[in-house]
């Protein structure tokens, strides 16, 4: 300690000492306020960031207004979610700086295909989701709550960090359900915006809509699972409603400047019929129009449902086919590779310009978002 | 039995070894040049006529037959053993294929049972073959051990010969030869085998001239061998065998179509342009396959074929293998939002970034022992390199952050991914005969009746459309909801970083 306070020049031992006490008190405090601010839940795990959305009702307890499920919790519950829980009557978020996945991806996973075609994004994925599919191919992580995970701390200036080290211009969210963890998501998507990054999310939209507006300012681009086309499909195999959805995606059409693609996975027996599938896409064409992209996605046994088969590809070409016929222009078929239906085509001569081997593009004959052919523009963010 | 059976076996034998040594089975000459020769025998005749050659060839002394008599038995045993665990495996085989393919047929997964099944019966065939392989080529080492230093040299000139052979023969130039070299010697060391001397010499079909070289009767265990190897076992006679084979065979031809068929999602229309090219072909009594010194018509198809076929599908079928159970890339293909999973090559980094010291280079060396299976052996100087580059990656990977890491895995695993020299070898093959103006891919895997008369059956089930049936979904698995109520009960769990 001696030789410490004489190696810096001109400190006496006591101004060294005070110095010394004065960092220890600051630090104290620090850490009390810390503890304060992110709270401890009955099983002793870090919930480190209070939620924007929630009213507090009488006895501690506490409504969620994040998505329309609207969970009451008492003391130490979690909602629906699992990751926002009643600590001492404050809702804490358990996601913040706690994500399980982090990868470099195409943006064709997305899926988004009139988004920057070519390019990649930082994806990141934490643990969580309010719904429930019974055939969710990430539910080793959608149906944990985080701290049952393997994760990894990464605040939000880091996840930018990461990807600028990665040489990334774009953040996705997606794998889980960002709307589980709906700040961490924001705040990340708020740092990426202020460094002039793009924000992309995939989401299944069964949100509220202010929170939604909320977060949509920093974000650029949403692709919405709407999973079937009927409340006891959602009911059954989501475990949520429709309507909220068919809400939240006409919001961010209309009440947003964010691009919008669609995605439907078209399940064997479940949500294959081709008039619930005219229904949907009568549906996005009426109120969406006819520029959103919608991608009909092949289901793979998975999870709870993994005693189906397939789609079979024709089921998926049918499908593409009822949506053109309803007047949808940009309509792709996922999850199959290769397919014509990966590729882009212009609306009028119907030229393929963008060629795709799944995600991979192996062609991209735009020319400033223009068809080369007839000059046509399309639709979506091409620069 | 076995008297009867030897005796029109000795015949057999007997039509190998004329002019090598006739005297102990003059006798017999007569009984086989009247006996019904068919498939099986046949072949053995080849072989026991290419033994007889390789013998004069090597200049064997009588001394030297004898010393070879005993490995001979080992090898009789080790062929009958062979014989019966296939004939075992055969029928499971049958089944498991039979049920598989259906399944490959309509396009939509395979179940899990089936899959299992199959890949089970698959490896044990591949096991029972490289465990044969293997303690054939302990044998022949031994046997070679009889030779002198001049027939060994011998035996040089003559494995060696396949290769100056082709070269003179002029039908490719060198580097296409020098690839081919290069691409035995790695499947060579992937799957080691016995050279030429194993292959005529410890066959069951060569064990008559051996012993009649030796001048001895041969043993009881020989005669088995040659026994097993002409007629079967009396559980599973030879007839039996070959016809579960062939059906074996079939079925395999027939999953790899298939495969092939699903991993390129041919559209109605281009099925149709590709069986009506193909049929065309065919009437004008063109040939589908290369003819020596003139294979235009063969790449005018396949050019036309190509024509057909979207950028995409062309990448597909560049990359393809044959494959009894499709590779991953087309069997499940990574889908839109799914995490993904980790590869060998990650896992094993994230396990090694943890370990240091000892556990370290355990590590290294259990992954070296891996590769080596999948592979092929390295040699001592390879192998080290390799275990620096392994451990340089290791050491990277453990001084990383955990976000770090999980960033950089993938990145670092494709550095440290020993690559494939077989499949590199075999592609610069491909694009050198592609150069030279000789068919490629689409003759070898598309234009044959048997993948053409698959690709029609796959037109019909398309043209038939399907319509799918709903489900009930009052019954099946039903999601959690939050009908009673959304709250989670707070969990004391254990954190996992």
């Amino acid at each position: 300690m001696r030789g410490l306070a004489r190696t810096v020049p001109g400190w006496t031992r006591r101004e060294f000492l005070v110095s010394a006490g004065q960092c220890a008190a600051c630090a104290w405090l620090a850490g009390l306020a810390a503890g304060q601010e992110g709270g401890e839940d009955p099983g002793g795990l870090a919930c480190n960031r209070e939620i924007d959305f929630y009213d507090r009702l009488p006895e501690q307890k506490i409504q969620c207004f994040v998505c329309p499920l609207h969970c009451v919790l008492k003391d130490g519950e979690t909602c629906f979610c699992r990751t926002r829980t009643n600590v001492g009557g404050r809702l804490l978020t358990r996601a913040y700086n706690n994500p399980c996945i982090l990868d470099v991806d195409p943006i064709e996973k997305l899926p988004l295909n009139h988004f920057r075609p070519g390019t990649q994004t930082l994806t990141i994925g934490v643990g969580g989701c309010n719904l429930r599919c019974i055939y969710c191919q990430n539910w080793e992580q959608s149906q944990k709550m985080p701290d049952e995970l393997k994760t990894f701390p990464l605040t939000p200036a880091q996840a930018v960090a990461c990807a600028r080290k990665k040489k990334l211009d774009t953040i996705a969210f997606s794998y889980t359900e960002p709307i589980a963890f709906l700040e961490y998501a924001r705040d990340v998507a708020m740092a990426a915006k202020k460094a002039r990054m793009k924000v992309v999310v995939a989401t299944a939209a069964f949100v509220e809509t202010e929170p939604l507006l909320d977060f949509a300012r920093y974000v650029d681009a949403f692709v919405v699972s709407l999973k079937g086309f009927s409340e006891d499909f959602y009911h059954r195999v989501c475990g949520v409603k429709l309507a909220p959805v068919l809400t939240a995606i006409e919001t961010i059409r209309r009440r947003t400047r964010c691009w919008l693609e669609l995605l439907n996975l078209v399940v064997p027996s479940y949500n294959d019929e081709l008039p619930a599938i005219e229904e949907m896409v009568g549906w996005v064409h009426k109120t969406l129009g006819d520029d959103v992209p919608l991608h009909f996605a092949r289901f793979t046994p998975m999870y709870k449902l993994a005693n189906l088969p397939r789609t079979p590809v024709q089921t998926l070409e049918v499908a593409c086919e009822a949506a053109r016929q309803a007047g949808l222009r940009y309509v792709y078929t996922s999850n199959i590779a290769p397919h014509e239906g990966n590729n882009t085509f212009c609306a009028d001569c119907r030229q393929p310009v963008i060629q795709r081997l799944g995600f991979k593009v192996l062609e991209n004959r735009l020319n400033h978002g223009s068809c080369p052919n007839c000059r046509r523009k399309l639709p979506g963010v091409w620069g | 039995m076995y008297g009867s059976l030897w005796a029109r076996h000795r015949g057999a034998a007997a039509l190998v070894i004329i002019g090598l040594c006739s005297a102990p089975f003059a006798s017999a000459e007569k009984e086989v040049l009247t006996s019904p020769v068919v498939g099986t025998h046949r072949q053995y005749q080849a072989e026991a006529a290419r033994a007889r050659q390789f013998l004069a060839q090597l200049q064997l002394t009588q001394n030297q037959a004898r010393n070879l008599l005993p490995i001979l038995e080992q090898a009789a045993t080790l062929h009958i053993k062979r014989y019966e665990e296939l004939a075992a495996l055969l029928p499971e085989m049958l089944e498991a294929y039979t049920a598989f393919a259906a399944e490959d047929r309509l396009n939509q997964g395979f179940s899990r049972d089936v899959e299992r099944r199959t890949a089970r019966v698959h490896h044990a065939e591949i096991s029972s073959g490289e465990r044969f392989d293997r303690e054939l080529l302990t044998l022949e080492q031994q046997a070679l051990q009889v030779l002198t230093v001049a027939q060994r040299e011998k035996l040089r000139q003559l494995e060696g010969r396949k290769l100056s052979a082709r070269v003179a023969r002029g039908d490719a130039d060198e580097r296409a030869a020098a690839l081919r070299a290069t691409l035995e010697e790695l499947q060579a060391r992937r799957r080691p085998a016995c050279g030429k001397f194993g292959r005529y010499l410890l066959r069951p079909a060569a064990y008559d001239a051996v012993c009649a070289l030796a001048g001895v009767q041969p043993s009881a265990t020989l005669r088995k061998g040659v026994d097993v190897e002409l007629d079967g076992t009396a559980e599973c006679p030879r007839e039996e065998f070959e016809k579960q084979q062939e059906q074996v065979h079939n079925l395999r031809r027939e999953i790899n179509n298939w495969n092939l068929i699903n991993g390129l999602y041919l559209t109605q229309q281009q099925i149709e342009r590709i069986v009506t090219l193909y049929d065309a072909h065919v009437a004008g009594g063109r040939p589908t396959v290369a003819v020596a010194g003139d294979p235009s018509p063969a790449v005018a198809l396949e050019r036309a074929v190509e024509e057909v076929l979207n950028p995409g599908q062309r990448q597909v079928l560049a990359d393809y293998k044959a494959c009894l159970l499709p590779p991953r890339n087309l069997k499940d293909p990574v889908r839109v939002g799914q995490a993904k999973d980790n590869s060998p090559y990650e896992q094993w980094l994230a396990r090694a970034r943890k370990l240091a010291g000892p556990e370290l280079e355990r590590a290294i060396q259990q992954l070296l022992d891996r590769e080596a299976d999948h592979h092929g052996e390295l040699t001592k100087w390879e192998r080290q390199e390799r275990a620096n580059v392994l451990r340089r990656a290791a050491r990277q990977a453990s001084r990383m952050s955990d976000a770090e890491f999980e960033l950089d895995k993938a990145q670092l695993a494709e550095k440290i991914t020993r690559p494939d020299r077989l499949d590199e070898t075999r592609k610069e093959l491909e694009a050198l005969a592609r150069a030279q103006g000789r068919p490629g891919r689409i003759t070898q895997f598309i234009l044959n009746p048997w993948f053409i008369a698959q690709l029609r059956e796959r037109g019909q089930q398309l043209a038939a459309g399907l319509t799918p049936q709903p489900a009930d979904l009052t019954k099946g698995p039903q999601a959690e909801n939050c009908d009673r109520g959304c709250a989670l009960p707070g969990k004391a769990t254990t954190r996992k970083r």
